[in-house]
């Protein structure tokens, strides 16, 4: 016997409220760390954009996906002086044996997309790729969540699309990792794209060029069926992500009304339980127990239930974030450490302010009193 | 005040403020109680009897006066040295029982020893050795509503018991048991002040509960009644 052992037979004396207030607790967790890793997804997204890199799209795009840009003025924009490199990137967005599971397909010339983006074959080979038309590089992530292995062939969206894995890939910019590389006239002659691309990634040799190159490539296509517009990639990259942020954003208000509810209740729950042992801190206080010891242990007891209803609710973020591995094809997923932080910080809280005041009323009632309460 | 002298109440007084009126429980109480006396507080409903047992206690704080324990004058420890103080020399006997319902009847008994530096085994040989003095060795792991009124009574004799204090405070110990277990609980009180000199102080409604102990007093409107031939200086 200790006093530990009394808070956790204090915490299972009535087990349906304990699992319906570390459920409530959970689902808070489960919630805040869910939307807190997909905003770190996006964060880590944006972060991986390349200040030295210009994203050249269409002018009235409507989808990231759908926009296409002409290839005819690429030896223009690749010819100005302060332009490194540039490369079009074609991109298609294709279902994988489910409607749910996206895949990012980028169409592009290996070659010039290394001018731009920072690109290493792991498992097989380049060579394997540059072989095949139909041959693809797969990112190391979506190669792992769909098992997909070197020499396998997949087939996408009915077999609209078909490559043959020619290596994995890891990459700098993390955006590609969880997509798949593919020959750019393999895929544009699939979608009858030919001499287009999606967008147009720019390097600079000079940063501080990016706004009168970005000019200066508008201009070139001003005349173009498709005029373009040139902005940083990181800006471009927070565009892209616009629609789904707005998503997310209102989807997180209402789970985060609904979540309230069950914050409440758990609160109310943890609140109700400390103020029917009001006797019993009576009782603890005539045997000597003092009051901040008791203040303690309903404290403690509270902290405990949070954090198992917390850890509950965390531990299934994890696994449904594991599963899912990106949202859209495209933002990574995963539980970030400030999201675990955070959903247990706020377990706690919820857990704290159902205690606090009334184990501080419980115990700064006189002993007399507490006694005289019936059980 | 002599060594035979445990406890000694000195013009103690205990007044309320109610709906802006001040009332008085307690007026000018006198009392000594021996060590190893049975003293038994009777008194009517509203008489004061629990509450000059709670400031004996050290529940409760007087008005005004002094209470003065084998020595001490408990009116001037803080809240912290009277906890302390009621965990090593006070036995309290609820008529509710006051048993912790989560707890078995040997952890019930156990549980002021967490207060004091005692391994665990000590502990619960200690509570053991409690229940078997109060007739309760077979049932040392039972909770509370798996007992009868009696045996939590017991259990709660023991748990009064388990910290050798210098004196068992009882209120109305017999209130809430039939007669057969009143009268077990009696004689076990009995047998502690009478074998192992436990001073005793009860407070009970029960006439046959007052005769069993060696001196009776009584209150009446706050105040202290000697009864004829008490061993009680009132």
């Amino acid at each position: 016997m200790s006093f530990l052992s009394l808070i956790l037979r204090n915490l299972t004396r009535n087990r349906r409220r304990g699992v319906l207030m570390a459920s409530g607790i959970g689902v808070a967790a489960f919630v805040i760390a869910s939307l807190l890793s997909v905003e770190a997804g996006f964060g880590a997204l944006i972060g991986s954009a390349d200040d030295t890199l210009l994203n050249v799209r269409e002018k009235a795009l409507a989808c990231p996906v759908t926009g296409r840009v002409f290839d005819s003025d690429l030896a223009t924009i690749a010819g100005m002086a302060a332009v490194r490199d540039a490369t079009g990137v074609l991109r298609g967005l294709y279902s994988y044996q489910d409607k749910k599971n996206l895949v990012v397909v980028n169409g592009v010339d290996l070659q010039a997309f290394r001018g731009v983006k920072d690109v290493r074959v792991l498992e097989g080979s380049e060579s394997a790729f540059t072989a095949r038309p139909d041959a693809a590089l797969v990112g190391r992530p979506i190669a792992s969540q769909y098992g997909w292995k070197v020499g396998e062939t997949v087939s996408l969206l009915e077999d609209r699309l078909r490559f043959q894995i020619a290596g994995t890939f890891e990459a700098a910019d993390k955006s590609y990792e969880t997509g798949v590389l593919v020959h750019k006239e393999y895929l544009a002659r699939l979608k009858h794209d030919e001499g287009k691309s999606t967008f147009l990634i720019v390097r600079l040799k000079d940063p501080a060029a990016l706004a009168s190159v970005s000019r200066a490539i508008d201009a070139e296509y001003a005349n173009h069926p498709k005029p373009t517009k040139t902005q940083s990639e990181r800006v471009a990259r927070e565009r892209e992500l616009q629609d789904f942020r707005e998503l997310r954003r209102m989807l997180g208000l209402m789970v985060l009304a609904a979540i309230a509810v069950s914050v409440f209740g758990a609160a109310n729950g943890i609140s109700m339980s400390i103020r029917e042992r009001t006797r019993e801190v009576g009782i603890l206080r005539s045997l000597g127990v003092r009051r901040e010891q008791i203040l303690g242990m309903l404290i403690s007891e509270a902290a405990l239930l949070a954090l198992a209803g917390g850890a509950a609710g965390i531990g299934l973020a994890a696994v449904l974030l594991a599963t899912g591995r990106t949202l859209g094809g495209m933002i990574p997923l995963a539980l970030r450490p400030g999201a675990l932080g955070a959903s247990l910080g706020l377990a706690l809280l919820i857990g704290l302010s159902g205690a606090v005041l009334p184990a501080v009323r419980a115990t700064r009632l006189s002993i007399v009193d507490a006694l005289k309460l019936a059980d | 005040m002599s060594d035979d002298v445990i406890l000694s109440v000195r013009s103690v007084a205990k007044q309320y403020e109610r709906g802006g009126q001040s009332v008085k429980v307690l007026e000018g109480i006198d009392l000594e109680v021996e060590r190893g006396g049975y003293v038994a507080l009777m008194g009517p409903s509203g008489s004061g009897k629990t509450t000059l047992l709670n400031i004996i206690g050290g529940l409760d704080s007087a008005s005004s006066g002094r209470v003065i324990v084998d020595g001490l004058e408990i009116g001037a420890l803080d809240d912290r040295r009277l906890a302390a103080w009621r965990t090593a020399n006070i036995g309290f006997v609820f008529q509710q029982y006051n048993l912790l319902p989560v707890l078995t009847a040997v952890e019930n008994v156990e549980l002021p020893l967490l207060l004091f530096r005692m391994t665990k085994e000590e502990r619960r040989a200690r509570a053991r050795a409690a229940l078997v003095l109060v007739g309760l060795s077979g049932r040392e792991h039972h909770l509370p509503r798996q007992l009868s009124g009696g045996e939590e009574q017991r259990t709660s004799i023991a748990r009064a018991l388990v910290t050798d204090p210098k004196l068992i405070i009882a209120d109305e110990p017999t209130g809430n048991l039939d007669a057969r277990a009143a009268a077990n609980v009696l004689d076990l009180l009995e047998r502690l002040n009478r074998e192992l000199r436990k001073t005793i102080l009860m407070v009970t409604h029960d006439p046959a509960a007052g005769r069993r102990a060696r001196t009776l007093v009584r209150l009446q409107k706050g105040t202290l009644l000697p009864e004829a031939g008490a061993e009680v200086t009132a």
